[in-house]
């Protein structure tokens, strides 16, 4: 047997045999583990060992997520290719096994954007549990749509402030001063911030003194004024970290025109014995999707469910039911999402293992 | 010793080929030996009894073991092969079901990977089981050959 070498980095290890006729390494990344142990269960020869999870999760320990025995390991690549995070890769004479069709290739990080779809709400930004996805967006000065004069007679002016109080845009600004000797006036003047000011005249209405006057355009030059259009006057465009996204779909789920599609790598559901739970939160904590919960009740005499599943956000990884300390979480996977079949039947069989299990 | 035992199994040996009707002359050129050895071992003039002991529990154990244990018995790979062969009448087979396509067999040369099979180049193979024992999924296996 050529001997296998293991080399442990910071973040992560690779596995390395270098055969005459072919050199494999596996590799494995810390950062883009989530622990769901996908490898450890597809894994031919149990050279897998996962690490205390749920501790690991809750910050409680440092320590890798999972570990693989050197000698144990065969690298074959099943680990790889069944890793929903791409948080391993076998490269057989440095080529990846995701870009090999012989090898099957769950579907993962499978997200697709239609920019022309998207009205750049930014909601999908808000929700997603791995902060993958950014939205630019840069809007035409609002001068376009906001016309008219306001001016302020400094003569009639007290310098009172009533008109910054009572303005809703915050658009008037009073420079304050601290008194002294030689300068003994606490506001020395006011300002108007034309980009704030929409003219709505309430200042001018309020000032006791009538040292406002302000004139609206909005209404008299209504034709005038353009209506704003989307990637016209609002630019703007999504951005997704592939690396970072764990298709979980939160971002589709919420999307409200459709816009975004995300493809899961499993089809099934997360079952919960609500009672058994002893509320660790070490689910909640390694869950990279975010879809567990407990939730929190309205007022105290309200009783609710210990933990609670949104079954849209969740992948099936299984995290959650592999850092259950008291087996409380069972995930039933139904069906695997593959963008490639596996071909060589013993894979077929190792693939089957995840599911209803 | 091992000399005494690699003789032990020899003798095995031409008695099973004597019996399927193959001359001396033929069974000490497979066997690699004299003809006059040959006589001895048929005769049951050589070896010892109890040295045909061991040849006989060699012959019993599973051949990717005994494989290994006569591989050690010489240094000569062909003779080795021939004996092996000849004891157990056996070949190296692939499951295609099983495989996972490790890569850990290919370590030898005869063994190559062609898509999705490997090839088994039965000329150079020795039979020193190394793939049998290393096989993660035992789809590398000594089967027994029909005698057609």
């Amino acid at each position: 047997m050529i001997e296998q070498v293991k080399e442990v980095y910071e973040n992560g290890f690779t596995i390395y045999r270098d055969g005459k006729l072919e050199k494999r390494e596996l590799f494995w990344n810390d950062e883009f583990c989530v622990g769901c142990g996908i490898c450890a269960d597809i894994c031919p020869v149990n050279a897998i060992v996962m690490g205390p999870l749920g501790a690991i999760a809750k910050g409680d320990v440092v320590a890798p997520k999972l570990d693989i025995d050197k000698d144990t390991c065969v690298l074959c690549g099943m680990c790889a290719s069944a890793c929903p995070f791409d948080a391993m890769d076998l490269k057989i004479n440095g080529k990846s096994i995701k870009e090999d069709e012989r090898y099957p290739k769950i579907k993962r990080k499978s997200i697709k954007i239609y920019q022309d779809k998207c009205v750049l709400c930014r909601q999908c930004e808000m929700v997603c549990p791995q902060a993958a996805i950014t939205v630019e967006r840069s809007l035409a000065e609002r001068k376009k749509f906001v016309i008219g004069e306001i001016n302020i007679n400094k003569d009639k002016c007290v310098l009172c402030g009533i008109c910054a109080e009572y303005c809703p845009a915050d658009a008037i600004i009073l420079k304050y001063n601290h008194p002294s000797p030689s300068n003994p006036k606490p506001v020395t003047d006011i300002e108007v911030d034309r980009d704030k000011c929409v003219y709505c005249k309430v200042c001018e209405f309020v000032c006791p003194h009538d040292a406002i006057e302000v004139i609206c355009y909005k209404c008299p030059m209504m034709k005038k004024i353009p209506k704003a259009k989307l990637y016209e006057d609002i630019q703007g465009k999504v951005n997704i970290n592939e690396d970072l996204c764990v298709a979980c779909g939160w971002c589709a789920f919420i999307c409200p025109v459709e816009a975004i599609e995300v493809e899961k790598p499993f089809k099934g559901e997360v079952i919960i014995d609500v009672d058994r739970c002893n509320a660790c939160e070490a689910c909640v904590a390694v869950c990279p999707c975010n879809a567990l919960e407990f939730p929190k009740p309205k007022d105290k005499a309200e009783k609710v469910p210990r933990l609670i599943v949104n079954q849209n956000l969740c992948i099936l990884c299984g995290a959650c039911s592999k850092a259950c300390p008291v087996n409380a979480i069972k995930v039933v996977r139904k069906e695997i999402n593959f963008e490639r079949e596996p071909k060589a039947i013993a894979w077929k069989m190792a693939f089957e293992k995840l599911l209803e299990n | 010793m091992p000399e005494h035992i690699l003789s032990g199994i020899k003798a095995i040996i031409s008695m099973k080929l004597r019996r399927k009707g193959l001359t001396q002359k033929e069974i000490a050129k497979i066997i690699k030996s004299d003809r006059s050895i040959v006589s001895h071992y048929l005769s049951g003039r050589y070896p010892k009894e109890k040295i045909l002991r061991v040849a006989k529990t060699i012959e019993e154990i599973p051949p990717e073991y005994g494989a290994r244990i006569i591989h050690s018995l010489t240094e000569d790979k062909e003779l080795a092969k021939n004996l092996i062969k000849e004891l157990y009448n056996i070949k190296l087979s692939w499951n295609k079901d099983s495989c996972i396509f490790c890569g850990t067999c290919l370590m030898c040369e005869v063994l190559t990977l062609d898509y999705l099979t490997i090839n088994i180049d039965y000329n150079s193979c020795i039979l020193c089981g190394n793939c049998v024992l290393n096989c993660p999924t035992n789809s590398l296996k000594f089967v027994r050959e029909s005698y057609d």
